[in-house]
């Protein structure tokens, strides 16, 4: 059995740290996917391109950002306004179980998909048996 | 017989409650939508207006336009579509699992009638924009006072 990755946040909870820029910050939603050699990891991210996203594996800790383009138009009446436009942000904490190097990200329609290898040492391994 | 709207209220039954409900319901036959964003129906959208159009934007990352059908008629708009789940393959397990799948309806009530024919749409990154252009019986008019 694999060693298990425990994919954590600080917490238990994404955290939405403090900031100087003014402006709401989201946590996107996220599925996360275990597979036997590697995390995949999806994150919703409407509004933000390809160019706007950043995502960091460092010291055992995942971060994911998105920035957003504000479209406000002025001169509008708002007549319904049922969700927010803001920057993303999210931690994760991940351990050494995964391999910054090899890490495979795309983004499209406003969907981040990580695709991050697990080191060796935690990856199942097939065992051989050996007899007659 | 009750005489006003609350006079129902002491019979703890209220039929236009009830209609209500049925609404919502019948919503509710195709909108299996697993997840809540803002405590709304999937997708959650966003309408503001000038006195030229009416401009209606939703967040519906992940959504091929494939699988997305969007009508008007008069003063509503339909949005549905579906979202499928992730396939799991072999061994491979949900460790968290947020965001939301399955089909979804949402009617948007406009604020004001608009023209069908010369409607707009566009989805990037996830974002679809609609652009509702006014009709023309819809406009306002000036009314000449005679005397």
């Amino acid at each position: 059995m694999a060693k298990e990755i425990k994919v954590r946040e600080s917490a238990d909870e994404a955290v939405v740290p403090e900031r100087v820029e003014t402006g709401p910050l989201f946590a996107p939603q996220v599925d996360i996917i275990e597979r036997a050699e590697s995390m995949v990891i999806l994150a919703d991210m409407p509004g933000v391109s390809k160019d706007k996203v950043e995502v960091v594996l460092e010291n055992g800790v995942l971060t994911i950002e998105g920035e957003v383009e504000q479209t406000e138009q002025p001169g509008t009446h708002v007549h319904v306004r049922e969700y927010d436009v803001g920057n993303f942000h999210r931690c994760f904490t991940v351990g050494e179980g995964l391999d910054p190097a090899g890490v495979e990200a795309t983004m499209k329609d406003g969907v981040l998909r990580l695709v991050i290898p697990k080191t060796r040492a935690h990856q199942a391994r097939r065992i051989e048996i050996k007899g007659q | 017989m009750a005489r006003w709207d609350w006079d129902f209220e002491t019979f703890d039954w209220n039929p236009w409650r009830e209609l209500a409900r049925m609404g919502r319901r019948a919503n509710d036959l195709v909108d299996t939508f697993s997840g809540n964003v803002f405590g709304v129906p999937f997708p959650p959208v966003n309408v503001s207006c000038d006195s030229q159009k009416v401009v209606v934007t939703a967040e519906i990352p992940g959504v091929k336009p494939e699988d997305l059908d969007l009508s008007v008629q008069g003063e509503v708009l339909t949005l549905s579509g579906s979202r499928g789940p992730e396939k799991l393959e072999g061994d491979e397990r949900f460790r968290r699992h947020e965001r939301g799948h399955g089909a979804f309806l949402r009617t948007v009530a406009l604020p004001f009638a608009v023209d069908g024919d010369k409607v707009e749409a566009s989805c990037v990154n996830g974002v679809l924009s609609v652009s509702l252009p006014r009709s023309e019986a819809s406009r306002p008019r000036k009314i000449e006072i005679k005397g």
